[in-house]
């Protein structure tokens, strides 16, 4: 399976002893183009989400990037593939006591040789999102909006070839969603495979941005007109 | 960088120079001290023709280890006085 | 936007050593200050345990070595059923150099006194040929006494009393040197006649014989010989003897300290496996991992935490126990081990192995300590980011 982007195939996800939240799921999510993807609450959009990123381990089918089958990695593999990829979790996963620039640092520590020029892509990133740029303050003062954009820098701030992103704009007003959209624009025009998990209504009405709209049911992802 | 951050380095700079530190404090040390220190008692050692050195108090067996008889630890044994502190109540030859 | 390059291209081999992520560890560290400063003044103190019982039992081993090997090589004692009796000096002298190997038999006058505040040790310096007292001391004269740095005077600072067969009071003429503390510092030296008195010697007695051999190594093989020459009872100690039951004692003492390090650094363990697996670590490892950070990452993170605290508490300890033991004037180790009631005499820092005590009071509390830091990063280098976040919400 050659193909570039991330490729669902005959995906599957059960926990023991529940029902198949995913079966046979085929999809192919193209480097370059916005995906955005919809479904009613509990279809199981966020574990479609997890099983793309790598962070969980299908029970049946594979998920293929850039031609490989990276789901069937053994898991130091897949950490390090794992790299490439920025997400944008539904519950933020933010860590409560550590700054906003701390937060949005996080992913580049490992790996970073040099602190200036990423403080200087975030703080780019943080203007855009309008968050002070400094990143001082701690995440216990701002709003539920704002701490929501300090995730979408955070999964931004690497330059992921694969952005994973789960209601992003759930409590972003409709500037704060018009910031999104922008820079989900940029991260496409930079190559990178951009899949929206959300029922925003304003993401479903937007046109230009998506390339790509699907509809969530268990088993099949069918295009959403 | 953020002030957290530089204090973070900081604490690094301090783990990673107090060890450097502290082992050349000890070698510097070592070498300045070890080897003069026991001069004088070696000279006095020998020309007292001393039986042993005083790291324990005058009195105690271990002080005077040749007070005991070999093999035999006669310091719980009745026919010899020693007090509870293990000194020696008539310990001298006569 | 700013331009960076693509996370693709960033290189994945990377050296153990990470500014970065030390400085993140450092970060993270100061995020739960008491339960660093615990662990940093719990591991100060186990290192400082340790390297005191090593440094003590090293400095020791080495000073009695050297000291003893100015020593007789072997000393003869009359014993009886009751137990030491003074010897003859002029007879035992001329019945030992009739041993072949036997080298300078000498009559010593030697035995232990009630001073003014304890036992001392008490000397006579005149009854043999050829002495030569070093610091420039001279001999004393009937009633006058040299003593050491740990003899405490009477309510008169220049003389002391004496309690023995019978009670003495001598003018203190002179000090022996501090710096021959670790021979001389309970030490009390007299004239021959007020030694004999205290000590309840007779005309012509002396309290052993202490002789050198022809070689030193074989001094065991004399001995039968030598015990068939005198006339009485004899116990006949070697010099490799009485270094023996020194370094005997020395474990003694300095091994039961060791006994407390262990249930010590077992709690520490405890308390670091503890904080580790079941803190609030756990989720925060999730959010790691999902973010980018790989099984080697997270191991790093806590090897690097495990140093950042572990080295320089490790430092610091050692450093204690350097200067508890060596450092002028710290007297309590030897007070409290040995049992001095007055100032006790000073430890001598002994080049041989002192390094080598550091060295291994380190890896005795480092390596355990490592071992549980790496055993609570491997579990997190293991663990499932996405199980972790759904279990940890």
């Amino acid at each position: 399976m050659h193909l570039s982007g991330l490729v669902c195939h005959q995906l599957g996800f059960a926990r023991p002893g529940r029902k198949p939240v995913l079966d046979m799921l085929q999809a192919r999510f193209a480097p370059g183009q916005a995906t955005l993807i919809s479904a009613p609450t509990g279809t199981g959009k966020s574990t479609l989400l997890h099983l793309l990123g790598g962070l969980l381990r299908p029970t049946s089918g594979e998920v293929w990037a850039d031609g490989q089958p990276v789901s069937r990695w053994p898991a130091p593999h897949r950490d390090r593939w794992r790299r490439q990829v920025g997400m944008v979790f539904q519950h933020l996963n933010l860590v409560p006591d550590l700054s906003v620039m701390e937060n949005v640092l996080l992913p580049c520590i490992p790996t970073a040789s040099s602190y200036t020029a990423l403080i200087q892509r975030a703080g780019a990133l943080l203007k855009q999102l309008d968050l002070p740029a400094a990143g001082r303050e701690s995440l216990q003062t701002l709003s539920g909006g704002e701490r929501q954009r300090v995730a979408i820098v955070r999964a931004l701030i690497t330059r992921p070839r694969f952005l994973l992103m789960d209601e992003p704009t759930s409590f972003q007003d409709d500037d704060g969603t018009a910031s999104l959209l922008i820079l989900l624009a940029e991260a496409a025009a930079d190559d990178a495979c951009v899949v929206v998990c959300s029922h925003d209504v304003r993401l479903r009405d937007e046109t230009r941005l998506f390339g790509q709209k699907l509809r969530l049911h268990p088993s099949r992802l069918e295009p959403d007109p | 960088m953020e002030k957290s951050m530089r204090r973070a380095r900081l604490l690094v700079w301090i783990a990673v120079m107090l060890p450097l530190v502290t082992i050349m404090t000890l070698t510097a040390d070592r070498y300045l001290r070890a080897g003069r220190q026991d001069r004088a008692a070696l000279r006095w050692m020998a020309a007292l023709d001393f039986p042993s050195p005083a790291f324990w108090p005058a009195g105690t067996f271990q002080r005077h280890p040749q007070f005991l008889p070999p093999a035999v630890d006669v310091r719980m044994s009745p026919l010899f006085d020693w007090d509870r502190d293990g000194r020696l109540v008539h310990p001298s030859p006569r | 936007m700013t331009e960076m390059p693509h996370a693709m291209s960033q290189a994945t081999h990377r050296k153990f050593w990470s500014p970065a992520l030390a400085s993140w560890a450092a970060r993270d560290l100061m995020r739960q200050p008491a339960f660093t400063l615990v662990l940093f003044v719990a591991l100060a103190a186990v290192t400082a345990l340790a390297a005191l019982v090593l440094l003590l039992q090293q400095t020791l081993a080495t000073a009695s070595t050297r000291l003893l090997e100015q020593a007789p090589h072997v000393v003869v004692r009359r014993v009886g059923a009751g137990g030491w009796l003074p010897l003859d000096a002029k007879a035992a002298r001329t019945r030992a150099v009739s041993v072949v190997g036997v080298l300078r038999p000498r009559a010593r006058m030697w035995g232990v006194v009630s001073g003014p505040q304890g036992a001392v040790t008490l000397m006579a310096v005149d009854g043999r040929d050829d002495i030569n007292l070093p610091s420039g001391c001279s001999l004393p004269q009937p009633g006058q006494a040299l003593a050491g740095p740990g003899v405490s005077g009477d309510e008169r600072p220049d003389h002391i009393s004496l309690n023995g067969s019978v009670s003495r009071e001598l003018t203190v003429i002179g000090r022996l040197p501090r710096s021959a503390g670790s021979v001389v510092h309970d030490l009390v030296v007299a004239h021959a006649e007020d030694v004999r008195a205290l000590l309840g010697l007779g005309p012509g007695q002396a309290s052993d014989l202490a002789l050198d051999v022809f070689h030193p190594d074989e001094a065991g093989a004399l001995l039968p010989e030598l015990a068939a020459a005198l006339d009485w009872p004899v116990q006949i100690t070697t010099r490799q003897e009485q270094l023996g039951r020194h370094l005997a004692h020395i474990s003694r003492a300095t091994g039961m300290a060791c006994l407390g390090i262990g249930p010590l650094l077992l709690a520490i363990l405890s308390v670091v496996v503890a904080v580790g697996i079941w803190g609030r670590r756990n989720w925060e490892t999730g959010v790691l991992r999902a973010v980018g950070w790989t099984g080697a990452d997270m191991l790093r993170l806590h090897l690097y935490r495990g140093l950042l605290v572990g080295l320089p508490a490790m430092a610091i300890g050692t450093l204690t126990a350097h200067l508890l033991l060596f450092w002028p004037g710290m007297t309590w180790v030897p007070q409290l081990l040995f049992g001095w009631s007055g100032p006790p005499p000073g430890f001598y820092l002994s080049s041989t192995g002192s390094a080598g005590a550091w060295l291994l009071s380190m890896v005795m509390v480092g390596v355990p300590f490592m071992a549980a830091v790496f055993w609570t990063g491997w579990r997190a280098a293991g663990a499932d980011p996405g199980d972790i976040l759904e279990g940890g919400r």
